[in-house]
């Protein structure tokens, strides 16, 4: 027999906790987020005051014309550009009078090229500048733009003094600004996918923001020589992965790292990787390695656990002591090996 | 009594529960009740305000996540993928919601976050009166209010 519910006449999806409610709401795009605020009253409640803002410009867009996405964007985004900032402003206020944080900021969009976006973007950090202690968490994604088109104004992002998260991918980051402007001193986590990026800035960034735990640089450009030193004094976690330079050179020492990847496309990348009392994850994909590497394997990493050479070249003989680590994967690439 | 390196679950409707401690801490609530308290470890862990069915399906779940977690080759990334998108797919409504309440009780994050995606996945796409017949919503605007949000938004609808 099936059990019957008490509450089956009842709106038992408003009595869910609000955050599991915006949780759900996160998942949608942004039209659809909105669309769910003429369900009820509550359902408005949960949609206007949800601490995850995000903002798909190209479903905003297509959404307003019914055209399919496949269009060119800056045509249609005229009659909806201003009746939307609108509700970014009206957003972004309302955190500053309730005195929410803006948890994560998701801005994502297809095209950098045209003159509106850069308009469009201009206006989202004019309001992020102005509410500037609210936003936690940024997360810019551009898809089809291309390395070679510019994040315009890139610099004011990192005046957000809260800013704990920054996540920006597929756009060019090389900008004129001096250190000094980096303010998200709080920054914790820093993912840069497909970027163009220059050493100063990256540089910049380590240096003036010190708390960042979890660091990952994939597919990007522009840098010859990548230094991760003990000034990040608290970084756990590094990926550095397809550094699109050839003869490049990264340069890690960290006494915190638990957790370090490397992958290069090419070879010909120098990686010199300083003792880490700390790291207990370590995989290697396609970079010189000599055989004193495995010897002092023991000594230099004392607390790894888990080890990953894949695609690896330049060594002769793997001889590695000890029974401290749980796995090891090696697949050759080149050169002998002995146990 | 559950032997060493097990745990016992108790629904609210009676139902008991001889799990793996690795399934159980899958869940952070269960985790900090069982580090906080080793009584917890020995005896039975009352789960409020969750039926056995739905204990049941949690477990279901969380061993799954937990042995593919310590043994990645058996139980692989795409394994995963398919048995996630198989348990979501069976649910009815009410399970859904039980499960979603359920698994923000216990702080299952990973099952969490799948259920959160599936109800986004359901709503996607539908007008507002399929939303509302759906999750049995009650309007309860005045259709002054309602023009008003249209008004407010016109960038969404």
């Amino acid at each position: 027999m099936k059990q019957q519910r008490i509450d089956d006449d009842d709106d038992q999806w408003q009595r869910l906790p609000q955050h599991v409610t915006q949780h759900i709401l996160s998942y949608m795009p942004t039209n659809c987020a909105a669309k769910m605020s003429l369900l009820s009253k509550s359902w408005y409640t949960m949609w206007s005051t949800n601490p995850i803002l995000n903002i798909d410009l190209d479903d905003v867009a297509f959404n307003k014309v019914r055209c399919p996405k496949s269009i060119y964007w800056p045509i249609v985004v005229d009659d909806v550009r201003d009746e939307f900032m609108n509700y970014l402003n009206k957003s972004l206020k309302r955190y500053q009078n309730q005195n929410d944080c803006v948890h994560r900021l998701n801005l994502s969009m297809r095209c950098l090229s045209c003159p509106d976006s850069s308009f469009f973007i201009r206006k989202v950090f004019d309001n992020i500048e102005k509410e500037a202690g609210l936003v936690h968490g940024v997360c810019f994604s551009f898809t089809l733009c291309g390395t070679e088109h510019g994040l315009p104004d890139f610099f004011r992002i990192l005046q957000a003094k809260q800013l704990r998260e920054l996540n920006v991918k597929g756009c060019s980051l090389r900008q004129q600004f001096g250190y000094k402007e980096i303010k998200c001193c709080l920054l914790n986590r820093l993912f840069l996918e497909n970027v163009f990026i220059d050493e100063a800035t990256v540089q910049g960034l380590f240096s003036r923001c010190p708390l960042i735990e979890s660091l990952k640089l994939v597919n990007f450009y522009g840098l010859q020589r990548i230094k991760v030193t003990n000034d990040l004094r608290y970084l756990k976690e590094c990926v550095i992965s397809a550094m699109m330079c050839i003869n490049s050179e990264i340069e890690v020492e960290s006494q915190s790292l638990e957790s370090f990847c490397c992958y290069c496309p090419w070879r010909r990348t120098n990686l010199k990787l300083h003792p880490c009392q700390n790291l207990k994850k370590l995989s290697m994909h396609n970079l010189r390695i000599k055989d004193i590497f495995f010897r002092n394997l023991a000594d230099e990493f004392p607390k790894l656990e888990d080890l990953i050479v894949t695609d690896c070249y330049g060594y002769e003989r793997i001889d590695i002591s000890g029974n401290w680590l749980k796995s090891i994967t090696i697949s050759i690439g080149s050169g002998d090996c002995g146990f | 009594m559950a032997s060493k390196g097990n745990l016992t679950l108790k629904s609210c409707n009676g139902k008991e529960f001889i799990v793996e401690e690795k399934v159980a801490v899958m869940s952070t609530t269960i985790k900090n009740m069982v580090d906080v308290d080793d009584s917890f470890a020995q005896g039975v862990i009352p789960i409020i305000g969750v039926d056995g069915k739905i204990l049941a399906k949690l477990i279901e779940y969380c061993k799954e996540h937990a042995e593919a977690d310590e043994d990645e080759e058996v139980k692989s990334e795409e394994y995963l993928k398919k048995f996630d998108e198989k348990f979501v797919d069976e649910l009815n409504l009410n399970d859904l919601y039980d499960l979603l309440k359920a698994s923000n009780y216990l702080e299952i994050t990973k099952l969490l976050n799948l259920l959160c995606q599936k109800v986004a996945s359901m709503i996607k796409g539908k007008k507002p009166e399929e939303i509302r017949r759906i999750f049995n919503i009650k309007n309860d605007f005045t259709p002054e209010e309602e023009e008003e949000i249209n008004r407010q938004n016109p960038w969404a609808f």
